[in-house]
């Protein structure tokens, strides 16, 4: 124990939701991550892995003796964009991982919420998707692979490089959205696609939330097929905002069809709209003394979920993708938080809090307590989905 | 197998569910890689969830061995019982459940025929985009175990982007309701842990399907080539240059030849050495624009002429040409090797050549037809399997593809699975560790290793491993 409390030094971290401070190591390389984990492992110490700690996941660590960071492990491993696939440490940053891959024409999906604060170990560790979802799909669905650091110190490898591959079973899909509580991410291999030579968005004011949503449904029907489509609520008044990318003429006749359907969009486009879009996407609400909900359910059901959400709280600060059926939300306080999550999945939407550190700490589907036993039999990491 | 037994499971699924006849129960001996054959000792085929359910009780009673199988069109032996065991079935499970426009999902039984979905939501404008060549005989389910791919998964991903949720039956017989409808189900993704276990974790009796929309226009073309090599090179640039079409296949000479002399003949030239069969999806404007861009390429790769398909019946007819291509190859040998490996898509044209090499030093006959646009090669061997010295050459060349492929950084399977018949080769992808890996993960859905016993997975030494005591770091105690 002693060499551990040595190498920790004077980091401390403090998670949403838990008053004490904990201790926070950043290793500067994957051996070092290595010895941590045995020591902490022989020591009984449990982890909670984060990234850069800029959204850190559900406070389990109310659990936790020591946040262990994987941000000083960065750099592009391989980016073959003949190939279209890039692989990096999970340390690096979705911003330098964006540029590096727009220089050979490339994308990088997803497309998170301030960029230069998340790493790439962080997003996929959280389940976190992006703003470009409604035409992408979620980041689980683009991680080709991964090399993880288990509680008992050994570095194994799932998946591969390659965009098609059924080469045994797919962990890293089990790791992606596993919150930290599966193992450590040191590593993982992303698709990409192309990127897009031309961006318009289109901007919606609208006063009611129906209004929004109908505008919405006009913006998903075939043939249009947005990049993104975000709703928020300010000052009283609903903000659509769409995100149309691709070919010139793609982008042009989506345009026109826009125009067509529902008249009196504001529009911009070129490095106005790549500013738009990213001013959206960064606008997602982020849990401070009050956790954040990211809830899901069908698209059919966004306005049930978005009003029961503002009749528990009407002064929450909200971003959807209706389309997808996404919503991130900030209650204006903790107080129905309970009753709040009751009424949601009475709804049949998912609930995953986020800063709040009276959600479960342990899985309790029972599969999922099988999985966690028999990936971490240690029970060294104490991150959740 | 004990009568009692028999009869309480004939109890649960009727006489037409059972088969215990010997001659009838040969017809279970393998699926699609006929090289490995063993009867199983009873073939179940439950009606539904609460069926199957029952029935998987009853066999964990028994701690009898479970072999899901759905059409048995897999490659790879995935169905095939080769430690003996109980063939579970999916064939009576073809109910499609619900079809939501709306949400854009489909609710089916496992054993819906791929191309079935497809049908039961063309109405809607919907489509189930994962098409593997077997459509018109592979299941859902065994789409799902295998994470299938298929032409247009160049565009739309594998089975596992398509796939939102699941109802599986586990060894021990507990029902399991995994994801839905919503995008994001709480807890760990076990669909997506589940999708691509080739039978290994569970059977999965139900299965939510994602939809989307059919394509405003779809152009389809053909590019003829003079040579294989300038086919390989043309996807290359293809890639390289970000050009996004649904599908890019490439057939070969033989293969050109033998779907023209079969009942499937789709009017593909006989001039061409190989020719690319490429699909454009999307808004009009956009595809006119990206075929445009595709020609140019291909031109530049030494392509003498560009079809573009004039509607939608010739769309179908070079569609089902390069579908029924596998089916052809019976007019070139009794027997086909269906190789299936993955690489790099910077690597098409080395490893192509790496395969007709290793073939031709084998005296083998190799025709492709692949999944270029994905890097998922093909190379189908032609052979005879009563010729036992035949046989034994299709199988080395096989491992040696595989080699080439894993050298130039691919991998073993693109989309059959690895089965029986890739099983020992895991190691030259993975370490003990990974592997050790996965089979924890089998452990926690499966303690028993009832489900599919002795695939995908090395039987290894590995218990031991998995139990080696944890190294004691510097200055810690123990
Ligand atoms: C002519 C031809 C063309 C082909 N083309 C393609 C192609 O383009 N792309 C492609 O990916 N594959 C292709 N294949 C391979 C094969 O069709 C696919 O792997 C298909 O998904 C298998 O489906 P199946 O219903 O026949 O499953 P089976 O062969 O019966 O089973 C496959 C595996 O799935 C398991 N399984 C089956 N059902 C279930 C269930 N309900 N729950 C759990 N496990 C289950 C089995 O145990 C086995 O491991 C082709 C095969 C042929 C013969």
């Amino acid at each position: 124990m002693s060499s551990l409390a040595e190498r920790l030094g004077p980091l401390r971290g403090r998670i949403p939701g838990v008053e004490a401070e904990l201790p926070l190591a950043v290793p500067e390389s994957e051996e070092a991550l290595v010895e941590l984990v045995n020591e902490a492992r022989v020591g009984g110490l449990r982890l909670l892995p984060i990234g850069s700690g800029s959204r850190l996941g559900g406070a389990y660590g109310a659990q936790a003796d020591l946040l262990v960071s994987t941000r000083a492990l960065t750099g592009v491993v391989a980016y073959e964009p003949g190939d279209g696939t890039v692989t990096a440490l999970a340390g690096t940053r979705m911003s330098e991982l964006a540029s590096a891959v727009l220089a050979g024409g490339h994308r990088l999906t997803p497309d998170v919420p301030r960029p230069e604060e998340a790493t790439l170990g962080g997003v996929i560790a959280d389940g976190f998707s992006g703003s470009d979802r409604l035409r992408f799909g979620p980041t689980r669905h683009h991680v080709l692979g991964m090399r993880v650091l288990s509680s008992d110190g050994e570095v194994t490898k799932t998946g591969g490089r390659l965009v098609k591959n059924v080469t045994g079973f797919e962990l890293h899909r089990l790791y992606a959205g596993s919150g930290g509580g599966l193992c450590l991410i040191l590593e993982a291999s992303l698709r990409l696609f192309a990127a897009p030579a031309a961006r318009a968005c289109a901007t919606f004011t609208c006063d009611s939330l129906e209004a929004a949503l109908a505008i919405s449904e006009h913006l998903g029907a075939p043939p249009l097929e947005p990049t993104a489509v975000s709703l928020s609520l300010g000052d009283g008044a609903w903000a659509l905002t769409a995100t149309l990318d691709g070919r010139e003429e793609r982008v042009t006749r989506e345009r026109a069809l826009v125009d067509e359907r529902v008249p009196g969009a504001a529009w911009c486009a070129g490095a106005e709209a790549d500013s738009l879009h990213a001013t959206c996407r960064d606008d997602s609400p982020r849990e401070g003394a009050v956790p954040s909900l990211r809830i899901s359910a069908r698209p059919s059901r966004a306005r049930d979920v978005i009003e029961v959400l503002l009749r528990h709280s009407p002064e929450a600060a909200l971003q959807a993708q209706p389309l997808v059926g996404t919503v991130e939300a900030v209650p204006g306080s903790r107080a129905d938080l309970d009753a709040l999550c009751a009424d949601l999945r009475g709804l049949g939407a998912s609930v995953r809090l986020r800063g709040a550190a009276e959600q479960g700490a342990r899985p309790t589907n029972p599969l999922e307590q099988r999985l966690k036993a028999a990936v971490d039999p240690h029970d060294l990491f104490c991150g959740r989905p | 197998m004990d009568s009692g037994f028999l009869r309480a499971l004939e109890q649960v699924v009727g006489p037409e569910g059972l088969t215990t006849d010997s001659t009838r129960r040969r017809a279970y001996e393998c699926d699609g890689l006929a090289l490995v054959r063993r009867v199983p000792d009873l073939v179940l085929a439950p009606l539904d969830t609460s069926q199957a359910r029952e029935c998987m009780r009853l066999l964990r009673e028994e701690g009898l061995a479970v072999i899901p199988r759905g059409a048995g069109t897999g490659l790879a032996g995935g169905a095939t019982p080769h430690e003996g065991g109980v063939v579970f079935k999916t064939s009576r499970m073809r109910r499609v459940l619900e079809v939501s426009e709306r949400d854009r999902f489909a609710r089916v039984e496992a054993g819906v025929v791929n191309v079935d979905l497809t049908s039961a939501c063309s109405h809607h404008g919907l489509r189930y985009a994962p098409d593997p060549s077997s459509q018109q005989a592979c299941t859902i389910g065994g789409n799902v175990a295998n994470n299938s791919g298929g032409p247009h998964c160049f565009r739309y991903g594998a089975t596992t982007r398509s796939i939102l949720g699941l109802t599986v039956i586990t060894a021990e017989g507990e029902v399991m309701e995994l994801g839905g409808p919503e995008p994001d189900p709480e807890g760990l993704d076990l669909v997506g842990c589940f999708v691509g276990c080739e039978g290994m974790l569970g059977v999965a009796t139900e299965v939510t399907c994602r939809l989307i929309p059919a394509p405003e226009t779809t152009e389809t073309l053909l590019a003829l080539f003079p040579s294989l090599d300038g086919a390989c090179e043309a996807v290359t640039e293809l890639i390289a240059e970000n050009l996004e079409p649904s599908a890019i296949e490439i057939l070969d000479r033989l293969t050109i030849e033998a779907v023209e002399a079969s009942v499937l003949a789709a009017g593909y030239p006989d001039e061409a050495d190989a020719v690319l069969l490429i699909d454009i999806d999307g808004l009009a404007e956009e595809v006119r624009a990206t075929a445009q861009d595709v020609g140019e390429i291909a031109r530049a790769h030494g392509a003498f002429e560009i079809r573009t398909a004039t509607d939608a019946k010739e769309r179908a007819r070079l569609w089902a040409g390069r579908k029924g291509a596998f089916g052809a190859m019976g007019r070139i040998a009794p027997d086909l090797y269906v190789a299936d490996v993955v690489v790099p898509r910077t690597k098409l044209k080395e490893v192509v050549l790496a395969t007709t090499e290793i073939c031709q030093a084998r005296g083998l006959k190799l025709s492709n037809v692949f999944h270029a646009g994905d890097g998922n090669l093909h190379p189908n061997i032609s052979y005879d399997r009563r010729d036992e010295v035949e046989v034994a050459r299709v199988l080395e060349a096989g491992t040696e593809i595989m080699k080439a492929c894993v050298a130039v950084g691919g991998s073993l399977s693109g989309e059959h699975g690895i089965g029986l018949e890739k099983r020992d080769e895991m190691h030259r992808v993975f370490s003990e560790a990974d592997l050790d890996a996965m089979l924890r993960v089998r452990a926690a859905w499966d303690p028993d290793e009832r489900m599919n016993p002795g695939k995908a997975i090395p039987v290894r030494g590995c218990m031991e491993i998995k139990t080696k005591p944890l190294p004691v770091p510097s200055g810690g105690s123990s």
